[in-house]
């Protein structure tokens, strides 16, 4: 590029460059003001919209649910109703610490993860009433001859949570109209949805479980909200949603007192 | 060097300035001054061309390196620092940096003159990090909001800067401080609206094209490019959202350049037209027809058609007349 360039006007009179100049700035303008506006205006399209139980708490809904709750800077256990209400921080990992996608109950009522600490992999148990830690197991590498016992909801052993007692089974499906959807599939093969819904490009569910008591899905979604669906799938609900730009939820685990399904037992750990 | 007696064609170091005279687009006086310029370099009597040059180049490694040192120095206590001793780290080097181009802009010639511009343009980077620092740091704003401001307050920044010395470097200043205040204002009203960010990039360069035309930007050869370049990867980020409409897109701006620049007689966007074209060709002859056709005659299309867009310019190339494209040292 020539740093010395200069205008070379021609013979061109100086009546039709000045007509020249402003047919450039208001073109110019015009095409920036014209696609931005078409932009916002046909490029949003809204997430799928939900009733949301923190207006409207449904105690029908049994149980508490912990899920993690990640940002830039920090990773949080977080302790939910499943019925709705307020949200309670359980415990943070600041500083490069974060919880893992592991998340788990014990059947007395104890939230299990799995953490990175100074000697490997660690199993930790708190309290959800106090958030304090109850124990820690250094674990380092599960044994190889038997699967991770712990439940991982999300990503390596989803199956587990996904299948009900009797044989019931959630998948997630992504239709190629952009449609994503919870379908159920009975013990019979009979496959029906459970939950669907269009969003904005790459909005998906990503994970689906029932509750312990076979009743009710917890759905996770791209955006990072919580939605509780009945297991007819007449009234979903959104349990939790929280700046989806800025904080996103990663796992989930749900846990009804007296239930025993899907919970882990720390004994198998401690050796 | 006697100038008015000897025979221009034998006089002159460069044919081109003999065949200029030849076919009568300047005058043999004209040559000539043009031809003392040449041997001289610059006018200075007795210079190398090339010396200055390798000087140049030299400067800007050394100041290359030296920079890239201060990054690292800095970088080993920045953790350590306060908020306010960040932001005025980069800030003191943009105060820095402008008052040496400042200096410099005294000698408006040759490479101390590249180099005060580039010294600005370096200006206007460190100062929209310690913006962004500001938004972070201190007033702990959300990253697109912080992207917002740092691009904003750098667009006002960059555009005093090329107000006061309208250089290429200047003008890439206020452009890409422009795009990224606009990105980050799309991404302020909803995060999936930068799915489009590639349209609004198309949208800004042809507006930028639009300015070159009625000459409001200077330099125009920068502006000329600097539009098309925006003009040509718009569609092809919005292929992204939405892949037939962005190829369409794309295809048809190649095409506009192509014919504008025999308008204009502007050869750069010539060349940005081809390039486009090279680019979207061959993804739309396979995004179409490539199920249709099979992969071997979709190659074979894409290959026969490439043929011929290369053809179709070397004949414009040839055709487009020298005009004031030409005047700006483009061709």
């Amino acid at each position: 590029m020539s740093a010395t360039e200069t205008p070379v006007r021609t013979d061109e009179p100086e009546e039709a460059a000045d007509r020249r100049t402003v047919i450039a700035i208001t073109g110019a303008v015009a095409i920036v003001l014209v696609v931005a506006l078409g932009i916002i205006v046909f490029g949003y399209v809204p997430l799928p919209d939900y009733p949301r139980l923190d207006d409207d708490p449904d105690p029908a809904i049994p149980g508490m649910i912990v899920y993690v709750e990640a940002s830039n800077e920090q990773s949080c256990l977080v302790t939910i109703s499943a019925g709705g209400g307020a949200a309670t921080e359980m415990a943070c990992e600041r500083d490069g610490g974060y919880f893992d996608q592991n998340l788990a109950w014990t059947a007395d009522g104890l939230v299990v993860t799995m953490q990175y600490g100074r000697q490997g992999r660690e199993i930790v148990a708190y309290d959800p009433q106090t958030g304090r830690e109850v124990e820690r197991i250094v674990v380092d590498e599960p044994p190889s001859n038997r699967p991770p016992r712990i439940v991982e909801p999300n990503l390596t052993r989803p199956e587990e949570r996904m299948t009900r007692a009797d044989g019931a089974r959630l998948e997630i499906a992504h239709r190629p109209e952009g449609e994503t959807a919870v379908r159920l599939r009975d013990a019979e093969g009979q496959r029906r949805d459970l939950l669907a819904a269009e969003g904005p490009r790459n909005y998906e569910f990503v994970s689906a479980q029932w509750s312990p008591d076979g009743e009710w899905v917890l759905v996770a979604d791209s955006r990072g909200r919580l939605i509780v669906v009945d297991a007819g799938g007449e009234t979903p609900r959104l349990l939790v949603e929280r700046n989806g730009r800025d904080w996103w939820t990663t796992s989930a685990a749900w846990f009804i007192p007296g239930e025993e399904t899907y919970t882990v037992d720390l004994a198998d750990y401690r050796d | 060097m006697n100038r008015t007696t000897a025979p221009v064609e034998e006089a002159l170091p460069d044919e081109r300035l003999a065949i200029a005279v030849q076919r009568g687009l300047i005058s043999p006086e004209t040559a000539q001054a043009i031809a003392s310029i040449e041997v001289d370099g610059d006018g200075a009597p007795g210079g190398s061309r090339l010396t200055p040059l390798v000087a140049e180049a030299v400067g800007f490694v050394g100041a290359a390196l030296a920079l890239v040192a201060a990054v690292l120095l800095v970088s080993q206590f920045w953790a350590d620092l306060r908020p306010w001793a960040r932001v005025a780290l980069p800030l003191v080097a943009a105060i820095a940096l402008l008052a040496a181009g400042a200096w410099l802009r005294a000698r408006e010639v040759g490479a101390v003159a590249r180099l005060a511009s580039f010294l600005w343009l370096l200006s206007v980077a460190s100062f929209a990090f310690a913006v962004s620092l500001v938004g972070e740091d201190i007033l702990d704003l959300h990253s697109e909001r912080t992207a917002l401001l740092a691009g904003g307050v750098s667009t006002v920044y960059a555009g005093a800067l090329w107000f006061v010395r309208r250089r290429a470097l200047q003008q890439i200043a206020v452009f890409v401080a422009l795009l990224v205040t606009m990105a980050s204002g799309l991404d302020l009203v909803d995060p999936q609206l930068t799915d489009y960010a590639g349209l609004l990039l198309w949208a800004v360069g042809i507006a930028w094209l639009l300015l070159a035309w009625g000459e409001v930007v200077q330099p125009r050869t920068t502006a000329f490019a600097l539009g098309g370049i925006a003009a040509v990867i718009g569609p092809l980020m919005t292929t992204f959202a939405m892949r037939q409409g962005g190829l369409a897109l794309g295809l048809v701006t190649a095409i506009s350049l192509v014919v504008v620049s025999v308008t204009l007689r502007r050869t750069v966007l010539l060349w940005l037209g081809v390039v486009a074209m090279f680019i979207y060709i061959p993804q739309i002859v396979f995004e179409f027809f490539g199920e249709t056709l099979g992969a071997p005659l979709a190659l074979f299309i894409t290959g026969v058609v490439l043929v011929g867009v290369a053809l179709g310019v070397a004949r414009l190339h040839t055709s487009i007349p020298p005009g004031p494209g030409t005047a700006e040292g483009e061709r």
